[in-house]
């Protein structure tokens, strides 16, 4: 008896579970076998370039937050720098210097973020993979991250907590003695959540040599973050170009060999351990060093409501803040490049002359290259591999469709 | 300001001709050996050549970033064979501006709007709130686009026509 098999077509998604929001992915197929993979995205779209040349600088802010939901502070952070980028900077005139409070705070969330970011990539990973019981425990750790977020803010996600020139308040009474005691038994949660998967035979199954992507492929496609680490370049933007206090503390950047999904997950692992330690010498940092949390100038921030009745100079930068947003005064071109959890995200902003809004705001969203290589990265593989290698990307669609 | 690092950037304005030859050699060439990191366009509508493309490549040996920049009228060449991130960034800037890409050897669709969306967003002639609005429609049973009714069009707000 002979039978003929046809290639078929399979849509995946876009309500699928798995495809961690609205990634329709059109599947080739042969058998059970993936031919082509042709991710449709868009379905998330929101324009947020276009809204924000509606915006003033300032106003522009919050729409960062609301592209990757998962590491909200990190994208905020990346905007803020590219705007203090318009600021001239000179040693002398001291009043645009960040305070070292601001940056060791900024770094404190910024490091937060990553644990918010990657304990949300590992767990719902793991939940496509099959394994409940990490997700469950991964989102109460994620709770308390969150009300981090929400103590300095007031909002469990959306912070708008980094802005240009500092951040929005200083840290409350008490918060450090919090982080550090949710720093030291997070690293037994992490102990907990490897026991459950690192070396347990199923996940290593459906984790080790699939999705393989080699370096120089990996480079191709423009990944960055834990997928070009993955595949063994050492290449982190806070080590490459350190920005805040970075380069002053102790940390390592884990870098694998293979380029699998299961190098994709122990490098996620292991740098939420960076982070934790870098917390640490953070909350050290952050008991000695005191003072004020925005820069001294009223270009940037708005000025404190105390000076209003007293100062001129304050009331006049009280109108500029909330009517125009920030005041170029340089001729650099603002561009911004930091490590997000996902990888690189850069802000390139083109300034109009005598606005105070964006010609043109250009986001370079990681997650958009690292999908363009999952056709690549799941050809040959099987239906339940493409789950593997989506979860192992650790896609957001806020960021991707923009 | 002393949080803002200096990204090592480099900037470049190159005019048609040349520029295929450069892109070519900074992809290959020893010392560069540089990877299409970024692409995106400018739109300046008063102009004849319309559109400012700027690519940004990214050369991981000299931890460098090149910004190439070139204005175009409205069609340019695919470096598509020459950079595999290049499909989908060109597929959003067509999409995005309407910059058409020729000599591509893979497919250049719309990417981030909607399936049979018309009009390109990003241009500056083109309203935030767009042509059409979406609603479904209890005769048909799907979702239908119809001409969008406001009384203005353009709703920039009147802050933004004022001058600083």
């Amino acid at each position: 008896m002979d039978f003929s098999v046809k290639n078929f077509t399979l849509n995946f998604g876009p309500q699928h579970p798995a495809a961690h929001g609205v990634l329709r992915l059109v599947l080739k197929l042969s058998g059970e076998e993936i031919l082509r993979a042709d991710p449709h995205i868009g379905l998330l779209h929101r324009g947020t370039e276009k809204l924000m040349e509606q915006k003033t600088h300032v106003q522009a802010l919050p729409y960062l937050d609301r592209l990757d939901y998962v590491s909200m502070m990190a994208y905020e952070h990346t905007y803020s720098l590219a705007i203090e980028s318009l600021i001239k900077t000179n040693r002398l005139y001291n009043r645009m210097v960040l305070p070292t409070r601001a940056k060791v705070i900024r770094t404190l969330f910024l490091e937060l973020t990553r644990l918010l970011n990657h304990l949300m990539a590992v767990t719902t990973h793991a939940l496509d993979v099959g394994a409940l019981t990490p997700f469950l425990w991964g989102f109460e750790e994620r709770e308390r991250l969150m009300e981090f977020y929400e103590r300095v803010s007031g909002a469990r996600m959306h912070a708008a907590y980094i802005r240009p020139g500092g951040v929005a308040m200083d840290i409350p009474e008490d918060f450090l003695n919090d982080v550090e005691a949710f720093n030291n038994s997070f690293c037994y949660r992490l102990n907990e959540m490897e026991e459950m998967l690192t070396n347990n035979r199923i996940w290593r199954q459906r984790l080790v040599d699939v999705g393989v992507i080699p370096l120089d492929v990996a480079k191709d496609f423009g990944c960055s973050g834990p997928m070009l680490r993955a595949s063994g370049l050492v290449w982190d933007m806070r080590k490459i170009c350190p920005y805040e206090m970075y380069k002053y503390y102790d940390w390592m950047v884990p870098v694998g060999s293979v380029g699998d999904c299961f190098d994709r997950f122990l490098i996620r692992i292991e740098e939420m351990r960076q982070s934790v330690s870098i917390i640490n010498q953070t909350i050290r940092d952050l008991r000695i060093i005191y003072g004020p949390v925005k820069v001294r100038s009223g270009k940037l921030k708005q000025p404190y409501r105390s000076t209003l009745k007293f100062s001129m100079e304050s009331l006049i930068h009280h109108f500029r803040f909330f009517s125009k947003g920030v005041t170029p005064i340089s001729e650099n071109r603002p561009f911004a490049v930091t490590e997000a959890p996902k990888g690189e995200f850069s802000v390139e902003l083109e300034v109009q002359d005598n606005t105070h809004s964006f010609y043109r705001a250009r986001l370079r969203a990681p997650g958009f290259f690292h999908i363009q290589a999952l056709d690549v990265m799941s050809r040959n593989h099987l239906i339940a591999d493409v789950v593997t290698i989506i979860g192992s990307q650790d896609l957001v669609f806020g960021e991707i469709d923009r | 300001m002393s949080s803002v690092f200096l990204v090592p950037i480099t900037v470049l304005t190159f005019s048609a001709n040349e520029f295929k030859n450069l892109i070519f050699l900074f992809k290959n060439s020893i010392l560069t050996k540089s990877f299409l990191n970024d692409f995106t366009a400018l739109d300046h509508p008063y102009l004849i050549n319309r559109f400012e493309l700027r690519y940004q490549l990214l050369s991981y040996l000299m931890s460098n970033r090149f910004s190439l920049q070139r204005r175009v009228h409205s069609r340019a060449y695919s470096v598509d064979n020459l950079f595999e991130s290049a499909n989908w960034l060109e597929r959003e800037v067509w999409d995005m501006f309407g910059v058409v890409f020729v000599k591509n050897t893979k497919e250049i669709r719309r990417i981030l709007t909607d399936y049979g969306f018309q009009g390109f967003p990003l241009r500056k002639d083109f309203p935030v709130t767009g042509f059409f609005q979406v609603r479904y429609s209890e005769k048909k049973k799907r979702l239908i686009y119809f001409p969008l009714k406001v009384a203005e069009l353009s709703l920039r707000s009147a802050r933004n026509v004022d001058n600083v």
